[in-house]
């Protein structure tokens, strides 16, 4: 309890608060370096136009927000089958909109050329925008925008014309503080899609703290600093109103979050989440299938790494790195600290793989915020892309940092059969060497071509848009699971194969870091041609099994088309 | 301020080889240092260094040695980028003084270079082979590059040069975690515990091992007693760097140190200080007030700590310290006061919430005091002391069938706790607020 917080003293904050009054800005995003097809990954952003630069906002008063956002969203708005983008700016009507008019020539070339639609959208932003959750909250086929602030969040209800509407108040879900990641997700197992906003720090530009290093040089504080905000679990009413339930399902207990994902951690068919907190234990909420929650993160082993020292946990996701069919854990973290890997046992306890995958040691040199496990080869393994930026303004040749693409090299005698990582970054393209302050990173098959692109968001500079060259020269396939006329969200998918273990998938928009993914499962199968099976294990704990779902093309798997199947050893199903 | 830059210019002499070249060393912008003291510090050591370098006599030994102090100076700042050519070049100069890879070894680490730290650390030891320090941080590195054994090497060594160094054993025991040694693991832990039972950080990884190894009760117990409480190796050279500044930041950290030896006098001193330096700082007077307080000077507390509301009014934490002082004055009205408004601004802050219920129970306003209680016990069923005084504020409020249902299942709930008891025979001999 003594002495809480560093040291500090009173600040301004008007210029940043003129900033936010101001128009988006139209600045020219700076190129990227010379581009090259034999690149993995190609910065395409500005030549397909999407010009957003981020604008911070900052006046040399180190408030605390503006090093935060911003957050990017991947979504298929207008439901033509291609991903359109949300960008998040921290200045009132900033946030953009961009449709995606992607072409596909007869001899499958594509073409990609995005279009601001963010006034015919309707979609006005209002305050310090933070981040974004995508997720169809009305069954209505068409998929709505949660926007997080440094400030009153709202809800845009997708009208399915082109067009959304505000409903922020009406929902119930306009929480205030300060949120930074959210997820969509149905833990109830009703059909609709309940709601998780992560808040980070109890803060006010007023009562603000710029902190002073030892030489008494100002710099953004810790975030032990200030008290972290509650959090909020907002259940579905299924009327287009929401209800707050934190209380009533047990959850009790808050750090400074600022990650967030769902996924069925113990294996028992219910979805849980993850909240990645800042400098305190993250904590795992297990369903206890009656409406709460129980965090289990401190005996699970995924609160804290292995060490027993709290790290500044940011951008977070789960997924089965290692093909034994449960979701492990991955965070970004400070530089010094290195990411995490938190390896699941299938019953939702973890082991600190960090150093053993070298994906610990390969990252102390970068603060991390968006990331994402994605096959981006698809060779059947996922990798991880991590986008980077520091926190601390103090040395600026610190700040500004390179991405980081980490292949996943498969299992070896050396580390135990765990798979390791390969830091394959100076081999990804030159889009890698830029040194940016990443933040917000979205993930989706923007191109359709079969493989993950990425789009990241920067603070206080251009978007990037990475399209990935190399995935689709393996084979793949993808898949779209819905039911009631929308994305299943945390519907998780076995893709049997004959001659190669069995691969486990799941559908979500939410982790990485304030941003939204593409809801689709992508997976990459290498070079076999063989078609696989697929069994969905869809989010109300029902199965059904498609047999030879073809490959290198998207396939819609809708609930309900096929004999309900028992789940294979809980005699459930129905 | 301008940046200046220099360039360490070869100079043919007899005190320096004409081979040698320097990398080039500059000072960094320190015009955001807001506190001159420090501002000056770090220009006048540069114009020092300066002045050695234009001077072709330096002997070589002396103008590492001004090169190092140069750069221990940027390092204590936390200008760690710039410092880093000035240690190479100290390095290069004075090749047998272990200071200067040493430091470097630090510059790396702090920039999550465990490659680049780890080589420094080499250098360092081969010139002082027994230096605890070193290996332990040597060690560290070569954790951090899932090295194992030759971690286990070093801080094997280091645990010879200093058998009580739960440091070297904290590291040991994440050695032996790494290898799936989970038995070994629990005894580096467990030696380091016994040596010192405050190293709290060690408990989350003993934890681990003990679940690990099938033992899920003490898992459990060791993660009750977690904490933040971190373990270095004894570093004298890096605790000289605590020293070069005269900032408030540094002395809040000798505060910080001084309290942590319960030599309160010694940390408001040093706060005071830095008080002295930034006056406006709210955090600071907090801090103040809460050594003064400790150091058992009410009067100076209250003074620090009501200016610390008042320059930051929604600083809870400031607020809470505040009426518990007013508190133990005996100014009851006042204290009430300040912990509504802390309950106001964090509902959910239990403690805080608890402290009102008492004060309030104390100042005779037991009927305000109930529904506090009831917030409490409503979060948290088991807290005995809230449950205590939810019953004697029912008594106080005359519903005495309530505060006797509540004493009884009290004592069942918490037969360790002997109020509860006493209580309900006073209550059954009429007399509740004895």
């Amino acid at each position: 309890m003594f002495f809480p917080s560093r040291h500090s003293r009173p600040s301004c904050f008007s210029c940043l608060l003129c900033l936010w009054l101001l128009p988006a800005c139209n600045r020219t995003p700076a190129a990227s370096p010379s581009t090259n097809e034999a690149d993995w990954f190609t910065d395409r952003a500005a030549a397909a136009g999407l010009d957003f630069v981020h604008v911070s906002g900052a006046s040399g008063k180190f408030h605390q927000t503006e090093i935060m956002p911003p957050g990017v969203a991947l979504f298929d708005y207008d439901n033509d089958g291609d991903l359109d983008v949300f960008v998040v700016q921290s200045q009132t009507g900033g946030s953009r909109l961009y449709r995606n008019d992607l072409q596909i020539g007869a001899d499958g070339t594509r073409t990609l050329h995005f279009t601001d639609v963010t006034e015919a959208s309707r979609i006005k932003t209002n305050g310090y925008g933070m981040g974004v959750a995508a997720g169809d909250v009305n069954n209505d086929g068409c998929v709505d925008l949660y926007l997080t602030y440094f400030g009153r969040n709202q809800l845009w209800r997708n009208n399915c014309d082109g067009t959304f509407s505000d409903v922020s108040k009406a929902s119930g879900v306009d929480d205030g503080g300060w949120s930074v990641s959210a997820s969509f997700f149905d833990y109830d197992r009703d059909g609709w899609l309940d709601l998780y906003v992560g808040h980070y720090l109890k803060y006010s530009l007023e009562g603000s703290m710029p902190c002073l290093g030892m030489s008494g040089r100002p710099d953004y504080c810790l975030p032990s600093a200030y008290q972290p905000e509650t959090g909020h679990l907002y259940h579905n009413n299924r009327n287009g109103t929401f209800t707050d339930v934190t209380d009533a399902a047990g959850i009790r207990e808050f750090g400074p979050a600022l990650g967030v994902i769902a996924a069925d951690f113990n294996g028992d068919g219910w979805t849980d989440f993850y909240v990645a907190n800042d400098g305190r234990e993250n904590q795992l909420w297990i369903n206890q299938h009656d409406g709460t929650f129980k965090n289990t993160a401190l005996l699970s082993g995924s609160a804290l790494p292995a060490d027993g020292r709290a790290e500044a946990s940011m951008g977070v996701d789960a997924g089965d790195f290692d093909n034994d069919g449960d979701e492990d854990l991955f965070m970004t973290e400070l530089t010094a600290q290195g990411n995490n890997l938190y390896v699941n046992d299938g019953r939702g306890s973890f082991e600190d793989g960090s150093v053993r995958s070298s994906l610990g040691p390969a990252s102390l040199g970068y603060t991390g915020f968006g990331a994402a496990w994605s096959d981006f080869d698809n060779d059947g393994w996922l990798d991880l892309l991590t986008v980077n930026g520091a926190v601390v303004a103090g040395e600026p040749t610190l700040l500004r940092q390179r991405k980081q693409l980490f292949r996943n090299l498969g299992p070896s005698a050396d580390s135990g059969h765990a798979p390791r990582f390969e830091d394959v970054s100076a081999r990804a393209g030159n889009v890698f060497q830029l040194l940016e302050i990443g933040r917000g990173a979205a993930f989706g098959d923007v191109d359709n071509d079969g493989d993950v692109d990425v789009v990241v968001a920067n603070n206080d500079g251009p978007v990037r848009l990475l399209v990935n060259n190399i995935g689709s020269k393996n084979h793949w396939i993808g898949l779209r699971l819905i039911g009631g006329g929308r994305d299943l969200l945390g519907a998780r998918v076995e893709i049997i194969r004959e001659t190669a273990p069995t691969l486990w998938r799941r559908s979500r928009t939410d982790g990485s870091y304030a941003s939204a993914n593409d809801p689709r499962v992508l997976v990459g199968l290498g070079a076999s041609q063989a078609a696989p099976d697929v069994r969905v294990h869809w989010p109300d704990g029902r199965t059904e099994k498609w047999t030879k779902v073809p490959i290198d093309r998207y396939t819609t798997l809708t609930q309900g088309e096929r004999p309900v199947a028992p789940k294979p050893g809980t005699g459930g199903g129905e | 301020m301008k940046r200046i830059t220099l360039l360490a210019i070869l100079i043919a002499g007899c005190s320096r080889s004409p081979q040698t070249k320097l990398p080039p060393v500059s000072l960094p912008d320190v015009s955001p240092v807001v506190q001159s003291t420090a501002r000056e510090q770090l220009r006048s050591a540069y114009s020092a260094l300066d002045a050695k370098i234009k001077n072709a006599a330096t002997p070589a030994a002396d103008l590492g040695n001004s090169y190092g102090e140069m750069g221990r100076l940027l390092m204590a700042a936390e200008f760690t980028v710039a410092a880093e050519p000035y240690f190479q070049n100290a390095e290069a100069l004075a090749p047998s003084d272990m200071r200067w890879p040493y430091y470097l070894g630090h510059v790396y680490r702090v920039r999550g270079d465990a490659v680049r730290s780890a080589a420094a650390f080499e250098r360092a030891l081969r010139l002082a082979p027994s230096d605890e320090a070193t290996l332990v941080w040597l060690g560290d590195a070569y954790l951090n590059q899932d090295r194992a054994a030759p971690a286990r090497d070093m801080l094997a060594k280091a645990l010879s040069a200093n058998p009580r160094s739960v440091a070297a054993l904290y590291r040991l025991g994440r050695a032996a975690q790494l290898d799936r040694d989970y038995p070994h693991a629990i005894e580096y832990f467990e030696r380091g515990l016994s040596i010192d039972p405050r190293a709290s950080i060690l408990r989350y990884p003993l934890a681990m091992a003990y679940r690990e190894a099938g033992q899920l009760e003490q898992a459990e117990a060791q993660l009750r007693q977690r904490g933040d409480a971190d373990v270095g190796p004894v570093d004298p050279l890096m605790r000289q760097l605590d020293a070069l500044l005269d900032t408030a930041a540094v002395f809040e950290k000798r505060a910080i140190d001084a309290s942590k030896t319960g030599d309160w006098k010694t940390a408001a001193a040093y706060l005071r200080k830095a008080v002295e330096l930034e006056p406006n700082d709210a955090a600071l007077r907090h801090k103040l007030g809460t050594a003064l307080s400790m150091a058992g000077d009410a009067r100076a507390a209250l003074e620090q700590l009501e200016a610390a509301v008042r320059a930051a009014p929604e600083n809870v934490d400031a607020r809470f310290n505040l009426a518990q002082v007013l508190v133990s004055n005996g100014r009851l009205d006042e204290a009430i006061t300040q912990f509504l408004d802390v309950v106001k601004r964090s509902p959910k802050d239990l403690d805080a919430r608890f402290e009102l219920a008492e004060a309030l129970r104390m100042g005779r306003r037991p009927k305000e005091a109930v529904p506090h209680y009831e917030f409490i016990l409503k979060a948290d069923r088991g807290r005995a002391d809230a449950q205590f005084g939810y019953a004697m504020a029912l008594a106080g409020a005359g519903r005495f069938a309530e505060a006797r249902e509540e004493l009884k299942e009290g004592r069942k709930v918490h037969p360790e706790r002997p109020e509860f008891g006493q209580a309900l025979a006073r209550l059954a001999a009429g007399d509740p607020r004895r």
